[in-house]
């Protein structure tokens, strides 16, 4: 059965997979800079999205605020060892401007021994170097490295250090082969990006030594166009969920801590007071994959089918007008590297309910109701306030000034990283 | 921990600890093989459990039988003389001398194993094969994962002393598979093992513990995709719209690696049908709690495309209850009493079936479980003397 390790190689197979012989490139766009200068060319890794459902989201939200922002005067493509029909399909999905494709050299032949060769005796990794060189690329972004680039720049993006901050959610192994990763790339890497001040500071007791080399770059949300023209409650109505609802849009993570929610919401119940919570999101957790099962056997042993609603997953879209719908947005998790559907809600000026951590609290969403993730009643106490006082549905001008903000806060998130890509690109060239 | 020298035991068995998560019935299985064969023989065979992790527990529930011993094993550190020893037999004589020690020292005749990559010398080893789903249907599966299973069921079946399946459907698709092997292979069908004190408790105890309705249909699979739990759905969704309301309780693992987003896209389907409250997921149970819903359902519900052998289908007979079943192979050939059969490819035939099923009442009918219960003594004792007969034909062999 597929493991952690199982899952893990198979992405590792294709993130950091050894270089081409044969080569493969979508075609470019005909690029005509506004400046006049060369583009900047950005390879992107392929974030995997049945196991960690976000990860594509991040990606697509980054590309297409630099997209916003430059236009043409920045190319990016998906680097990939898959089949070049999927890369090609996840480009268009992520909006990248093409793929770059690099295939291993089959077992055993004279290519793949000096590959193999190669690989144990040096840190750098020359063919990637020469591929990614003839296809102009500047930078690549990667979520994990085992040889460097050469002349070609890395930004390691590490999401969060929760086996260090949280143990427990993980087993030995998988510590012991995060730590070891983290380590590996962050000593190959020459730029290092996290998402928020709490991550840095994490990294910082975990290897100071790499410490200059981290940036933050805090993320905008992308919120298509089409989400503020569509009726957020015929989205809800399709679903046939009541008119109010506090929304919780968080995959089944262990470390997510839905079984908080539960226990305030029987506390609620017991005083008669019935809220109604709708919850989205992938069930699956690989590190507890009895999790979720666990969790449905309590909602039904505590009465609560008709107050906490499993939607599944959804279309991010929808995902999207389901926060217009509801009367607020509910994140009990135990930790964050950075809360993504915080900063959605943020965006679309929700008002939102978030457990008091690090990285929420630096978020600093407006007028956000903070509680202790350790204590159903305080989450209780909160959610009965706001669900007397919320409204359901979008408040169009708070909705409208925080739209106006996230196109602010998206140029600045867009030029951040490409200064950030061109820093990175003329370290690794010195 | 069992003494190390061989005993009075006329034959000692060891079987595998199945510790894996992703796979919930296979535990229940080895559960249910070890109580047949320990009420049958007594201390005439001594059984064992082995695994390579320091697991405690068979399969993370109680066993049902005493077990005579926990062997675990460990491999040599790598590069050291015996991992070196072990490496070459391995790959010279297709024998892992670490496990045969071990195993010898436990004075094992014959093991139990859910796959072989090389055989343990003069220790008969006993393959069980669950199925060749990945050949049935293959679109459940990925090219890799074909594959993996492709070879690692060829080498199996070349290491094996002998391969036990469960169905001759199965057996059938083995003689296509490895035409080579088929002599190997032996047909064990499996009886269900079910604690006495199941059948004392009221099943109503269980019922309002989860507030359920005390009426409903029962589904208790793990969510794979074969097991076709969305044709259930649309079936609901069927009756709804003609104006009957059932009420299906699912329970089972959410888990299938090799499609991990489709549980969650079950649970939208629920919502855009607009089937939430006929359709009720319940988690996993322990299993003394799933065999009380079964009593208290109208009916068991198997809607799977694919079988090498219904177990829930099984514990539903064992109870005496009636079964909805999909017309597959493995169901037509366990042919249960009470049986109704529809096609898993047609909601429509499931809706029509269901609504029939309905006008039953909930709850055991104790005269027919009654009866059920005395067969199932007979089922079992059988299964463990086919089982116990097989283990000695592979020993007698690999003496020789």
């Amino acid at each position: 059965m597929r493991s952690y390790k199982a899952i893990h190689q198979v992405e590792r197979s294709h993130l950091v997979g050894r270089p081409a012989v044969r080569l493969y490139s979508s075609e470019p766009r005909a690029s005509t800079t506004r400046s006049g200068e060369e583009p900047l060319r950005i390879a992107l890794p392929v974030l995997e999205g049945d196991y960690w459902t976000v990860g594509p989201i991040h990606l697509a939200s980054l590309v297409a605020a630099v997209r916003e922002t430059y236009g043409n005067g920045v190319h990016t493509f998906v680097f990939s060892a898959r089949d070049p029909d999927w890369a090609r399909d996840y480009a268009r999905t992520v909006g990248a401007t093409g793929a770059i494709h690099r295939a291993y050299p089959p077992r055993w032949t004279l290519a793949w021994a000096i590959k193999w060769l190669g690989r144990h005796v040096s840190v750098q990794d020359s063919s990637i170097e020469s591929v990614l060189e003839s296809h102009g690329i500047d930078v690549a972004l990667c979520m994990r490295l085992t040889r460097g680039y050469g002349r070609i720049g890395t930004i390691l993006w590490l999401a969060d250090f929760q086996h260090l901050v949280m143990p427990e959610m993980f087993d030995e192994a998988e510590r012991v082969e995060r730590t070891s990763e983290f380590l590996r790339s962050s000593q190959l890497a020459t730029r290092i990006v996290v998402m928020s001040d709490a991550v840095r500071r994490d990294f910082l007791g975990f290897a100071p030594t790499y410490g200059p080399k981290v940036r933050v770059l805090k993320p905008a949300s992308f919120i298509p166009d089409r989400v503020y023209d569509l009726n957020p409650a015929a989205v809800a109505a399709a679903n046939h969920l009541p008119d109010r609802f506090i929304y919780l849009p968080n995959q089944f993570w262990k470390h997510k801590n839905h079984e908080l929610v539960l226990q305030a919401v029987k506390i609620l119940k017991d005083r008669n007071v019935h809220v109604r919570i709708v919850c989205t999101g992938s069930l699956l957790d690989y590190r507890h994959p009895r999790y979720a099962a666990e969790l449905f056997r309590k909602l039904s042993a505590w009465g609560l089918r008709e107050h906490i609603i499993c939607l599944g997953l959804l279309q991010h879209e929808e995902v999207l007008l389901l926060m217009r719908q509801c009367v607020a947005v509910l994140n009990p998790a135990l930790f964050e590297g950075w809360g993504y559907t915080v900063d959605e809600a943020r965006s679309l000026g929700k008002l939102v309910l978030v457990s008091d951590i690090p990285a929420h609290r630096e978020q600093d969403p407006p007028q956000a109701t903070f509680f202790n993730p350790f204590d159903a009643e305080d989450l209780a106490a909160r959610l009965q306030t706001v669900w007397r006082a919320g409204k359901a549905g979008p408040d169009g001008a708070r909705e409208a000034a925080a739209r106006e903000q996230l196109h602010e806060r998206r140029r600045a998130y867009a030029q951040e990283f490409v200064a950030l890509a061109r820093e990175t690109a003329e370290a690794a060239r010195d | 921990m069992a003494a190390s020298e061989p005993g009075p035991h006329r034959l000692r068995i060891a079987v595998p600890s199945l510790d894996d998560e992703f796979w919930t019935v296979g535990p229940i299985h080895m559960n249910g093989l070890l109580s047949a064969v320990r009420d049958t023989y007594a201390q005439q065979i001594g059984l064992f459990s082995f695994s390579s992790t320091m697991t405690d527990d068979i399969c993370g529930q109680t066993p049902a039988a005493e077990l005579d011993g926990v062997i675990r094993y460990t491999y040599a550190p790598r590069w050291s003389v015996a991992w070196a020893e072990n490496w070459l037999s391995r790959h010279v004589r297709t024998r892992d001398v670490s496990v045969q020690r071990t195993l010898e020292r436990y004075g094992i005749d014959a093991v139990l194993c859910t796959g072989l990559s090389s055989g343990y010398g003069r220790i008969a080893t006993l393959w069980w094969l669950p199925d060749l789903q990945h050949l049935r249907l293959p679109e459940m599966f990925d090219g890799a994962d074909r594959a993996a299973r492709n070879s690692r069921f060829t080498r199996s079946s070349e290491v094996a002393t002998r391969i036990l399946v469960m169905s001759h459907s199965v057996r059938l698709d083995f003689q296509a598979f490895a035409p080579k092997y088929a002599a190997k292979v032996r047909l064990v069908p499996p009886a269900s093992y079910i604690a006495d004190d199941v059948y004392q408790k009221d099943p109503l105890t269980v019922t309002r513990l989860y507030n359920l309705p005390d009426k409903f249909v029962y589904l208790p699979n793990q969510f794979w995709k074969h097991k076709n739990h969305e044709l259930v759905i649309r079936a609901v969704a069927v009756l709804k719209r003609r104006g009957i309301q059932v009420c299906v309780v699912c329970t089972g693992n959410l888990i299938d690696y090799r499609h991990p987003r489709q549980s969650s896209e079950l649970f939208h389907k629920l919502s855009v049908w607009d089937v939430r409250e006929q359709v009720i997921y319940l988690g996993m149970l322990v299993r003394d709690e799933v065999l009380a819903l079964m009593r208290q359902s109208v009916g068991v519900l198997n809607p799977s495309l694919f079988e090498g052998w219904g177990y829930t289908v099984d514990e539903a007979r064992s109870l005496g209850k009636s079964v909805l079943l999909s017309d597959i192979p493995a169901h037509r050939e366990q042919n249960p009493p009470n049986a109704t059969y529809f096609d898993p490819f047609d909601c429509e035939d499931l809706a029509t079936k269901l609504a029939e099923a309905w006008e039953r009442n909930p709850g055991p009918d104790l005269a027919v479980e009654a009866d059920a219960r005395l067969r199932l003594q007979q089922r079992r004792r059988t299964y463990a003397e086919q089982f116990v007969a097989i283990a000695e034909e592979a020993v007698a062999e690999v003496r020789a």
